[in-house]
């Protein structure tokens, strides 16, 4: 039996809506990076490819329970071809190509390639067809669509003008609108489903979810200008701090692992002057390459035709065409299948804002001097004492044990070899403000932070004076023993019968 | 070096030297994403307060423990979730909460919330178990989201909560004593007053013995007046409990859990009637009650509570016996004072213990078998045939479903 969510269903509906925006921008870059390699605009945006996914995960949520699995693996396979058959359609060009006189579905394939890119929308949209999504579809949707565009875009550069310029243009945009939705959706979908696993009541956590939205939009609009003006000073940068690991060099040595680093360095950049010297400049003439083509029409007679060709080049396609539709078949019948999840009744729960903790004294944490081991004279008395502990940690005898009070440790000092009172009146100034409230005077405080100077001299001498003692001690103990162990070993004789204490029993 | 980091640094690198701006976007976008999360692992689950508390610390088997889980957000960070996975005792059940079963510690008391800046959230649940014994409830694994509802931290906090499930206490009848002269406690009947305790007067009836008439207070109230005096009987009790069920040995795991279970509900429902005729009682048996100490005892007395002391020991008592039943009768012997009634709790055939209550007798005790188990009768009769007093205490079904204690 599914979980239902205790969300409103709006709430409900929002991760999915993102997926399917996000599902449809990276699918949009890879049918604008076909239809680029064939010369032409893209006609399918992100609109029409989101329209598609959604048409497959409500096809999938409607068919996929009322159908049996085998029928729906093959109902899939027809809704995706279907899908596949209107992307392609869309174009105008391709509707004039089909019904044109000599025309047919290769015709309309070759004027609108980046068509074939909806039956893919359709078939994700089988992905996104139960609520709540599946989180690990979503990372594998984040991770994967990411590495597709990283690589369509690397693809596109290659592409002479104009058609480059406008596909990383739109490209930007589909990854911009990619990103955003998917980190977004993604949040809402871990939310949701962490609702349901522990009878928690829906509780809009607004201040979570109006933050997140924030730096979402925040990102969402200042990535593009960011990454414009970081993009040369990150290139700036290497190229500076390459040249200064060469000086760094160059004055310390080389050696076999630097040489050896400094090479991969080189390659590294070799590589990345290649790839942008393949990058065309000049527009390129638009029949050059893809007019009338993008697809070969057939192995018999064509004029790419391979005299020597054995298989028939609607065979591959047919057999392309058929390992298509069993992946997608299976797919489609793995992903509808149900997961199994308990009821969890919401429990009886009382929720509140409870800022009690204003009331405790600000404890500010340390800061990157602190941290060093440098510490600023104490401002007040209460924070004099806590600067005199934290120095007298670890010191041995003087430091404070977890289990004693302030008025305890400052007796136990004054009672131990270091008779002064100081500690004690600075403990009780502390435990006056921490513990009771108390204001001190300003004469206090200054008194309480003279105390603090005066007494980190002293105890940390103190704290000397014993560790040297109980070195000696720790001496003399060692040197009994050895005392002990030549008075031991000097009774045994190599061949005497050992003790019976020690002799196996049978 | 963790995956992530190192790849939004390797994208916006690489985009920077590349000139593809796509990628500098997705290495900005994932640096963003793993920030979010570092603050969040930093300060996240750290300002929060995981507190269980339990409505009480003992419960009669049947009845339910609330458990309120506070959960506090100390930090100025909202957090998306928080997920607390209790480890609770084997044979705890949640009402209208399953337990979830994980992979690394098995079934798992899962709560998981939504928690604003400084917010506090009560949870009221309702705990129940499969028998008597004692439960714990902890330690909890914490576990939280980040800005984007990625799991961040995880962290286990040490608490336990105990508590104490008595055994089922049915309704008994009380068991019917000696009355002994010389004792505090009121007989049953009139026979066995004590002359020496004067408890005041009251009106003649007939049937009164002339002999007890109060000439005085019959004078001085114009009509006649009899003499009252405190009656006696016995007052010491001693439930001696075996803990053995089979007569082969005592470490077979044959043992049938219920049959324990029914004698254990037998003898909390004798103490809590005996607790009911204001005797001084108390409980030995030879098995574990969380220590070290192979005999499990609570002394003879009637102060108040005493049946709540015995129920807690029966309620901490293993199902196996710690030592034989013979040498706890031996224990007894020199533990008891003379004249103290000890009611011999067995499942068993008592042949083998007619030699320890023998002994007993001797030393002044006197002896009630208190035959239960399914054998019952044919155990009570063998006791009679040796000349002890014996009794059949059996439950009048299931012992979770037993309405009272037939005592024959």
């Amino acid at each position: 039996m599914n979980r239902a969510s205790r969300a409103p269903l709006l709430v409900r509906l929002a991760p999915l809506g993102l997926i399917v925006v996000a599902e449809a921008a990276w699918i949009a870059i890879v049918g604008g990076l076909i239809q680029e390699y064939s010369l032409r605009a893209p006609i399918l945006g992100v609109v029409e490819l989101g329209a598609f996914v959604l048409l497959g995960a409500i096809a999938a949520n409607v068919l996929a329970r009322r159908l049996r699995p085998g029928r729906w693996a093959v109902a899939s396979i027809l809704i995706v071809a279907a899908g596949t058959l209107a992307g392609i359609l869309a174009a105008p060009d391709a509707r004039a190509a089909l019904e044109g006189p000599g025309g047919g579905l290769a015709a309309a394939v070759a004027r609108h390639p980046g068509g074939l890119v909806a039956g893919l929308a359709v078939f994700r949209g089988f992905r996104h067809a139960r609520l709540p999504l599946d989180e690990d579809a979503l990372r594998h949707l984040f991770a994967g669509g990411a590495v597709v565009a990283i690589f369509g875009s690397l693809a596109g550069t290659l592409v002479a003008e104009p058609f480059r310029d406008r596909f990383l243009s739109d490209a930007l945009g589909q990854v911009v609108l990619f990103a955003v939705t998917a980190v977004l959706g993604l949040a809402l979908t871990r939310q949701l489903t962490a609702e349901l696993e522990g009878a928690e009541r829906w509780t809009p956590n607004t201040s979570w979810l109006g933050l997140v939205a924030i730096v979402v939009a925040i990102t969402g609009f200042a990535v593009v200008p960011a990454s414009t003006i970081a993009s040369p000073l990150v290139e700036l940068a290497i190229y500076l701090l390459l040249a200064a690991l060469l000086v760094v060099g160059a004055l310390i040595g080389w050696t076999r692992q630097t040489v050896a680093g400094l090479i991969a360095v080189v390659v590294v950049f070799v590589v990345i002057g290649i790839f942008l010297s393949m990058s065309p400049s000049e527009s390129a003439d638009p029949g050059s390459i893809g007019a009338g083509g993008g697809l070969p029409t057939g192995g018999d007679g064509g004029s790419g035709a391979s005299a020597a060709s054995a298989i028939p080049i609607e065979v591959v396609y047919g057999l392309a065409v058929v390992l298509v539709a069993l992946i997608v078949g299976a797919l489609a019948w793995y992903w509808a299948q149900g997961r199994g999840l308990a009821v969890v009744a919401p429990a009886l729960e009382t929720r509140f804002i409870d800022r009690s903790r204003g009331n405790e004294p600000s404890r500010p944490a340390p800061g990157w001097l602190a941290r060093l081991g440098i510490h600023l004279s104490p401002g007040d008395a209460p924070n004099a004492y806590l600067a005199l502990i934290r120095e007298l940690a670890g010191k041995v005898g003087v430091e404070r044990d977890a289990a004693e009070t302030p008025r305890e440790h400052a007796h136990r000092l004054r009672t131990s070899g270091t008779p002064a009172l100081g500690l004690e009146l600075l403990a009780a100034d502390y435990a006056l403000a921490r513990f009771a409230g108390e204001r001190l005077t300003p004469r206090e405080h200054r008194r309480g932070v003279d105390r603090w100077r005066a007494l980190r001299l002293r105890l940390s001498a103190r704290s000397e004076e014993i560790r040297a003692t109980a070195a000696a001690i720790e001496l003399e103990k060692l040197d009994r023993g050895q005392r002990f162990e030549r008075t031991m070993t000097g009774a045994a004789q190599p061949g005497d019968a050992p003790p019976t204490d020690v002799t196996p029993h049978g | 070096m963790r995956l992530a980091p190192t790849a939004s640094v390797v994208l916006i690198v690489a985009g920077a030297l590349a000139h593809v701006p796509v990628m500098m976007v997705l290495g900005l976008v994932a640096g963003i994403v793993e920030l979010g999360h570092a603050a969040w692992e930093r300060r996240g689950l750290r300002g929060v307060d995981y507190v269980r508390h339990l409505d009480t610390d003992r419960v009669g088997w049947g009845d339910e423990v609330g458990l309120t889980i506070e959960v506090w957000n100390r930090t100025g960070l909202p957090l998306p979730w928080v997920r607390a996975d209790d480890d609770p005792a084997p044979g705890i059940t949640v009402l209208d909460q399953p337990l979830v079963e994980t992979d690394r510690i098995g079934d798992v008391l899962r709560n998981v919330w939504t928690l604003a800046p400084s917010e506090r959230v009560f949870r009221h649940l309702r705990l129940v178990t499969d028998r008597r014994g004692v439960f714990t409830l902890g330690p909890v694994r914490l576990s939280g989201g980040d800005l984007f509802a990625r799991p961040t931290t995880f962290e286990e906090r040490g608490g336990i909560d105990r508590f104490i499930v008595r055994p089922r206490v049915v309704a008994a009848p009380e068991l019917a004593r000696p009355d002994r002269w010389g004792e505090i406690e009121r007989a049953r009947t009139g026979l066995s007053e004590d002359p020496s305790r004067f408890a005041g007067i009251r009106p003649w009836v007939p049937g009164d013995s002339i002999r007890r008439i109060h000439p005085r207070a019959s004078a001085r109230l114009r009509q006649p007046m009899v003499k009252r005096y405190e009656p006696s009987r016995d007052r010491e009790v001693l439930i001696a409990l075996d803990i053995q069920i089979e007569t082969e040995s005592s470490w077979s795991s044959a043992v049938n859990p219920d049959e324990v279970e029914a004698l254990y509900v037998v003898a909390a429902s004798l103490a809590t009637s005996l607790e009911r005729g204001h005797s001084a009682f108390g409980i030995v048996a030879a098995g574990y009650a969380h220590s070290t100490r192979k005999l499990a005892s609570v002394a003879i007395s009637d102060a108040p509570g005493q049946a709540g002391r015995v129920l807690d020991l029966l309620a901490r008592l293993s199902t196996f016996p710690s030592a034989s039943f013979e040498r706890l009768l031996a224990i007894v012997r020199r533990s008891v004072r003379p004249g103290t009634v000890v009611i011999a709790l067995t499942c068993r055939e008592p042949d083998a213990f007619l030699r320890s209550f023998r002994l007993l007798e001797r030393a002044g005790c006197h002896v009630v078998v208190l035959a239960s188990g399914p054998d019952a009768v044919a155990n009570a009769r063998r006791a009679r045939a040796a000349g002890f007093t014996a009794r059949t205490a059996v439950l009048d079904g299931p012992w979770p479903s037993a309405g009272r204690l037939l005592v024959a």
